[in-house]
């Protein structure tokens, strides 16, 4: 396992053994499970065939624990990419970046979500089906969004997202697509409720500091605001666990697992490194407004 | 019965040990204020 779980290992309380009372785990690759609580959640290394925690989990899933598996899966995949790398520091012209990022992620989503819960209803899942075409219904128009935000800040948005795109939505959009077009396309439930999950990071602070680098008077949060915990993502996650603690244990365990390959995606960094702010600008020179009065929506 | 409630007590007990020796304890909203302060390192923002 990866060395930085050795350096935090000393952070563990002791574990009782009323602790393992109703847990929930999942094996999320060949080195690593998932042992979840209703308040707690660990990351371990089995240790041989016999572990408790290397056999299948059998039993119901309730809504606390289910959470705290999902979560947990998430964030192994911090612990596994274990880098210090970080992306150059916001400015306005690294936001249309982000922004083109956006895009990219929600632009799919209505017709995968829908394909999905065809999917679903194939396979005779009738709660994912339901979830998934619920979540279509929810994320409808979120690109739209993104694409005003980007409007906003002067920029023709439709040539910025064709010119701007970003290595991590790439592979991100790959993965769900992959995922809605397998036989059993559950593997989008957790790539669905990871970047809900990652998205309640954002806060009003975050939000603050985004429009801070923003000339006064633009507005291009639209599609940040709506993919944050003051949007609507945290009622949308509660859906999601609530639908999730509903399924099978085989069910929770293969979610927890996509859980866990999304976020990988999501903290890593780009291989061939972060795209500089002289870059962006480079490419979007010719893409900006000259009618500044269309920016203004 | 009896024998197989004392045979999972045993087994849970084991679990334990092995889990207090080889694990760590995670959380994920403190990773996330950490992951939000620069961004996240795939350089998105996340939603869908």
């Amino acid at each position: 396992m990866n060395n930085n779980i050795g350096v935090t290992k000393k952070q563990v309380h002791e574990i009782s053994f009323a602790d393992l009372t109703n847990a929930e785990w999942a094996q999320i690759s060949p080195d690593k499970v998932i042992v979840a609580t209703e308040s707690r959640t660990w990351l371990y290394q089995p240790r041989s065939a016999d572990d408790r925690f290397t056999k299948p989990m059998k039993g119901a899933g309730s809504i606390p624990t289910t959470r705290k598996l999902l979560d947990g899966a998430i964030a192994a995949a911090k612990y596994t990419i274990n880098s210090n790398f970080r992306p150059p520091a916001l400015t306005s012209t690294r936001w249309i970046w982000r922004l083109a990022g956006a895009y990219h992620l929600c632009h799919p989503t209505l017709e995968l979500m829908e394909e999905a819960s065809v999917g679903f209803y194939m396979t005779g899942c009738w709660s994912l089906a339901e979830w998934a075409a619920q979540k279509a219904n929810e994320e409808q128009g979120h690109d739209r969004l993104a694409l005003r935000d980007i409007q906003s800040m002067g920029y023709d948005p439709e040539a910025v997202v064709k010119a701007l795109i970003p290595p991590a939505a790439v592979a991100l959009i790959d993965y769900f697509t992959r995922s809605v077009e397998d036989l059993d396309p559950i593997d989008c439930v957790g790539y669905s409720y990871t970047m809900e999950r990652l998205a309640l990071g954002v806060d009003k602070k975050y939000i603050q500091k985004v429009e801070d680098l923003l000339v006064p008077g633009i507005n291009a949060t639209r599609c940040l605001r709506v993919h944050s915990s003051v949007g609507a993502d945290i009622e949308h996650t509660e859906e999601t666990v609530e639908m999730v603690a509903g399924l099978t244990a085989k069910e929770r365990t293969r979610i927890a697992r996509a859980c866990y390959e999304t976020a990988l995606m999501c903290f890593s960094p780009p291989s061939e490194g972060y795209i500089s702010d002289k870059e962006i600008q480079q490419i979007l020179e010719p893409l900006k407004i000259t009618d500044m009065s269309a920016g203004k929506s | 019965m009896k024998n197989a409630t004392i045979t999972e007590i045993k087994y849970v007990e084991n679990s334990l040990e092995v889990l207090n020796e080889f694990v760590i304890e995670i959380d994920l909203d403190s990773i996330l204020v950490e992951e939000y302060e620069r961004g996240l390192t795939g350089d998105i923002f996340a939603g869908h």
